[in-house]
């Protein structure tokens, strides 16, 4: 990076830190550090949960996600904007009448401590867990491209991030969010118009358009149903509606931001707006992925992404085969330049039949790349067996890096740092949130001053920051970072949107049936998930409707038995 | 702020109801997804 850009990077994230504490300072007691004094307005709110949700790996993935797969990955989100109406009607009116500082103190109130107790700890266990994965992915990423000390990244990325979520809680997480979230997508759109700009001359936005949709980018929907798939209409609006409700209905670190609204219905048009924003700001973000799929039909890419496992290919004994390989990538991607070229003729002059059979050559040629990179791939698993084989994730930074002109890469640079730290935040605020009020409020120390508890808010912040940034070294590379996160949630998001689902709609299952169903449908979904093929958004639906079947097969056993010790 | 109190009245924007707010988002939803499927339709 450039000078310009280290300084657009420093003063970016200095101004929304140092702001950020100076906004939120005095924070004195504990309903201003958990629930910011109960002072958002609608829009802080949904750009809050909108920054909460949009970790660095969002900006990271997604690009790349749509430069391998397109955009169906889009479909994910339908569910979104459904689920975002259920809280609205049933979550959000529960949560301000009971003036609830967490979701889980509405489960005592319906069921009994152990039930609240249980899905607080399964919150704090995958929320803990995958804030560190949400650490880790940015700083791997950037850590690889920049050579940087990948633990000095997340310490870094944690350390600032205890800083000010410790000054000012809530309300620090939230103003800093607005700043982030404005840095985020004038970043991204900023990024876009360049991509564009950087095509040759004589391809304008709409060939890039046509050329993308007719290589297979645009795929935005498929109505066709495969359990085993895991981006369709049918899995997006069903699966996603359960993952959605439960991570924006029983995860803290959402509820969290909408419960600091003035009122209840500030917080509901906060949490509608953001089911209006969320799927055109996807659409964002994997159409730049797409325009970046296109760069690369005009601009020959790299034959890896990665290019600290290629650098370390090229080091060992294998380093002529892949030079061989690079050789014949660079003769498919010559002939790739001729389809392309009568492709655009096609398109300009509106002829299928050029269309058609530029698509045959251009569906052969692909064929091609795959299989050049499929032996790229096995080259670096036989160098090193631990080498990351997928580099998805490295398209989007490693084109940033290369291509951006000075200045703008120092301020996407920024937009990964600050995505990082906004759902970070979030999650060391949520953590601490329910360490105090649910466990240590509740069950440690029961009675105690003002101060006491906020001083303990600010040290669970510290503790929990500290358990993410060693989580985040601790870990391991995985196939795909988004997909790391989401099916770690999706595994225990089921049992906690059951327990809620059965308080909400089940009045007739009592406390002892929806404990024991949860802690049998935790166990089952773990199994199914390692078990099973099944695509990961239906652990969900799954997880959720089995605590709602075992709650009533057990209220019926223990429905009778209790009736039998009345009698 | 207000702006926040214009809009603090225990009722959606835009419309009398919650009901028209939740309506107006699952019509977005259902609008995009019409427009999507056409843009995959086209390019099949």
């Amino acid at each position: 990076m450039s000078y310009i850009d280290w300084l657009v990077l420093v003063f970016t994230l200095a101004f929304i830190v140092i702001y950020g504490i100076w906004k939120t300072r005095g924070s004195r007691n504990i309903e201003g550090f958990l629930k910011g004094d109960n002072s958002d307005a609608w829009w802080r709110i949904c750009l809050s949960i909108m920054a909460t949700q949009a970790s660095a790996i969002t900006f990271l993935s997604t690009p790349g996600q749509a430069y391998e797969d397109g955009m169906r990955f889009l479909q994910f989100y339908f569910g979104l904007p459904l689920a975002m109406v259920i809280i609205s009607v049933t979550f959000i009116p529960i949560f301000y009448r009971l003036k609830v500082y967490t979701a889980y103190e509405f489960l005592e109130n319906r069921f009994d401590l152990k039930t609240r107790s249980l899905a607080a700890f399964l919150f704090l266990v995958q929320r803990g867990l995958s804030t560190g994965i949400s650490i880790y992915a940015p700083a791997i990423i950037l850590s690889s491209i920049m050579g940087w000390n990948i633990n000095l990244t997340i310490m870094f990325i944690g350390t600032v991030v205890i800083i000010y979520t410790v000054s000012g809680g809530t309300k620090a997480v939230s103003v800093t969010q607005t700043q982030q979230m404005a840095v985020m997508m004038g970043g991204m759109v900023l990024a876009g118009v360049m991509i564009v700009y950087m095509l040759p001359q004589d391809v304008s936005f709409t060939d890039a358009v046509q050329v993308a949709g007719h290589m297979g980018k645009m795929n935005m929907v498929n109505f066709s149903f495969d359990w085993n798939d895991r981006y369709n209409v049918w899995s997006g609006i069903t699966a996603g509606l359960f993952l959605f409700m439960s991570y924006f209905g029983t995860d803290q670190s959402q509820v969290g931001r909408y419960l600091s609204g003035t009122s209840i219905a500030q917080s509901r048009i906060g949490v509608l707006f953001n089911g209006l924003l969320k799927i055109p700001m996807q659409v964002l973000i994997l159409f730049i992925g797409v325009l970046v799929f296109v760069f690369y039909q005009f601009v020959q890419p790299p034959v890896f992404f990665n290019q600290v496992e290629k650098a370390k290919l090229e080091n060992s004994v294998y380093a002529g085969n892949l030079s061989a390989l690079e050789k014949e990538h660079t003769q498919v991607f010559q002939e790739k330049s001729h389809g392309i070229k009568s492709l655009l003729q096609g398109i300009r002059q509106e002829d299928e039949t050029i269309i058609s059979a530029a698509r045959e050559d251009l569906d052969a040629i692909k064929a091609k790349e795959k299989s050049i990179h499929g032996r790229v791939v096995s080259l670096l698993e036989k160098a090193d067996p631990t080498a990351e084989a997928k580099d998805t994730d490295y398209v989007f930074i490693s084109f940033v890096m290369k291509y951006m002109p000075v200045g703008l890469v120092g301020l996407l640079v920024a937009v990964v740092f600050s995505a990082s730290m906004s759902s970070s935040a979030s999650a060391f605020n949520a953590l601490a949130s329910t360490t105090l009020v649910d466990i240590y409020k509740r069950s440690v120390k029961r009675v105690a001053s003002e101060t006491h508890y906020l001083n303990m808010s600010r040290v669970f912040t510290i503790v929990w920051g500290l358990i993410a940034i060693f989580f985040a070294t601790l870990a391991s590379r995985m196939e795909n970072l988004i997909q790391a996160v989401n099916i770690l949630g999706s595994i225990f998001y089921g049992t906690i949107l059951g327990i809620f689902v059965v308080a909400f709609y089940f009045k007739y299952i009592k406390a002892q049936a929806v404990f024991w169903a949860a802690l049998l449908t935790q166990t089952l979904v773990i199994i199914i998930y390692w078990k099973s093929e099944i695509g990961f958004l239906w652990l969900n639906p799954i997880g959720c409707l089995l605590v709602i079947f075992f709650g009533s097969v057990f209220q019926l056993l223990f429905g009778r038995k209790e009736m039998v010790i009345e009698k | 702020m207000q702006e926040n109190d214009k809009m603090d009245t225990g009722k959606p924007p835009f419309f009398k109801t919650w009901r028209g707010m939740y309506l107006l988002v699952m019509g977005v939803l259902v609008l995009q997804i019409i427009v999507y499927y056409a843009i995959t339709r086209y390019f099949l």
